[in-house]
């Protein structure tokens, strides 16, 4: 089972409360730019909320430390003491959920904590879960 | 896993101020003398960091300081000087990884340089050094341990049951000298085969320890027979340690400007190296085929550009025996990741014939060098 966050781009209003708390929790600063989820504008007041989907786990292929793991719960997390702030992760991820701010040290990522879904105040994110997709050898 | 060095004899200590790099220099090179055991640090000048950019000038500044126009390669004041560039080590920017190493050459004599890749060279860097000099001749069998988290340089005597060839010893010294398990990642080191011994053509091996293969693999710096001179002057094995890279180990003066530049390098890697140079999947062995196509090839000692057999040694041939399906750099960070390594490869030849090894795929010039061109 993969635990992740789970977006509804049709609620959304684009307030970016959720921006706020999760930048609050890891940096304890409001700042979209350090916020693991993203809100992107897609016209005509709709909009296109980015995150990792916790499952293509191109970034944990590419590690070359191997600090970026999956957890039991399915969850994609960076080891801060592993990680040497090479960015590949970042350059690889196809969806741009792998984040870096400016200067910092390491990347940083969603991991499904849930603050978001609380400050959500139109119910367009929930925590869920989902099955792994079995690969079939060709 | 403990720590285990009761068999390495210490002959000589030597400890130092750790201070960490600023603006890509630490501004004082190592230099060791295996045959009086003295250890020295020695001053950068700002003049020479002005004039000698990088790791081979650096190399080639201190190796003529320290020789003169009549000393000869097996003399004991030939140096091998081991160097990095100011950006050696940065994780941000592909292709950092390397350092140079300079000596006079067995094979002609005079002054070779040789770019290598492996762990060494940053962790060197990290450990508050530009340049390692190794000069003298030691009377038994030293090896040379610089410990960069502790301050400390240690010349030992290797145990008498250390295995000698390259794919045994990095492993075996890389297990002794690491703290625990999590700490092999942080040990690199440079040996030279029993090959070495007995040919002017010996290559320097640095080594790396890929978790994901749980062993060591080693890059070569194969040019001019380094490996040689490092023989002759009695040095097993010089073994690094280094804990704590980070994304600004460096120092730059704008880490941010370097994460940029550094990542617009990565992604363009990423999108684009499958559709032009392949280095990701299969390294320079990619050029196999494309030197064979436009009749560039070594063949037959150079005679000709083309081998109608040139197919039986393309790139595709090694990409089957790959046997991990992913990038497989040499320093962290390089997406290019051109080096390529196959596990439990079964040797069909020599002393070691039988035993399974972890060995990198070929590069072009050795593809083409010991292929078509013999």
């Amino acid at each position: 089972m993969i635990k992740y966050l789970k977006t509804n781009d049709e609620k959304c209003v684009g307030c970016m409360s959720c921006l706020s708390a999760c930048s609050m929790l890891y940096f304890k600063e409001d700042n979209p730019a350090k916020s693991s989820i993203q809100v992107n504008g897609a016209g005509a007041g709709s909009f296109h909320i980015v995150v990792c989907d916790q499952e293509c786990r191109r970034c944990v292929e590419e590690c070359p430390t191997q600090a970026i793991s999956i957890t039991k719960a399915g969850v994609v997390v960076i080891d801060k003491k592993l990680c040497v702030g090479c960015l590949a992760c970042v350059a690889v991820c196809p969806i741009d959920a792998m984040r870096y701010y400016p200067g910092g040290k390491n990347p940083f990522k969603c991991i499904a904590c849930g603050v978001c879904v609380k400050a959500c105040p139109k119910g367009a994110l929930e925590i869920a879960t989902k099955e792994e997709k079995v690969e079939v050898e060709a | 896993m403990s720590q285990d060095r009761s068999g390495f004899h210490v002959l000589t200590e030597w400890r130092y101020e750790k201070r960490s790099v600023c603006r890509g220099y630490n501004m004082r090179s190592l230099h060791v003398d295996v045959g009086s055991r003295a250890v020295t640090a020695r001053p950068v000048s700002e003049d020479m960091k002005k004039r000698f950019v990088g790791g081979k000038g650096f190399g080639l500044r201190l190796l003529w300081n320290a020789t003169r126009p009549e000393t000869k390669w097996n003399d004991p004041e030939n140096e091998i000087v081991i160097a990095m560039g100011p950006v050696c080590g940065n994780t941000n920017y592909p292709g950092s990884g390397k350092s140079l190493v300079v000596s006079l050459s067995p094979m002609t004599g005079v002054p070779v340089d040789s770019n290598v890749g492996g762990y060494f060279g940053p962790y060197l860097k990290f450990s508050g050094f530009d340049a390692l000099e190794l000069q003298g001749k030691a009377d038994r069998e030293t090896i040379v341990f610089i410990d960069g988290n502790e301050g400390l340089v240690q010349l030992l005597e290797a145990p008498a049951d250390l295995p000698q060839d390259t794919h045994l010893l990095a492993e075996a010294l890389t297990r002794s000298f690491a703290q625990d398990e999590k700490d092999l990642q942080s040990v690199s080191v440079v040996s030279a085969g029993r090959g070495a011994d007995h040919s002017p053509m010996g290559v320097l091996n640095f080594s790396l320890y890929d978790k994901r293969r749980v062993g060591c693999r080693v890059k070569q710096a194969g040019r001019g027979g380094i490996g040689t001179v490092l023989r002759d002057k009695k040095i097993r094995a010089v073994v690094g340690r280094f804990r704590g890279v980070e994304q600004n180990s460096n120092d730059a003066a704008d880490p941010a400007a370097v994460q940029r530049i550094g990542l617009k390098l990565h992604r363009e890697i990423v999108v684009n190296d499958d559709k032009q140079c392949k280095m990701r999947k299969v390294g320079t062995a990619h050029l196999m085929e494309v030197m064979n196509d436009y009749d560039l090839l070594p063949t037959k000692n150079h005679k000709f550009g083309q081998d109608p057999r040139g197919p039986e040694l393309a790139s595709g041939v090694w990409e089957k025996l790959f046997s991990q399906k992913l990038p497989d750099g040499c320093w962290f960070g390089c997406t290019l990741a051109c080096a390529h390594a196959v596990d439990h490869f079964e040797l069909e030849t020599g002393p070691y014939k039988g035993s399974k090894v972890c060995v990198d795929g070929p590069e072009y010039e050795t593809a083409a060098g010991c292929g078509s061109n013999l």
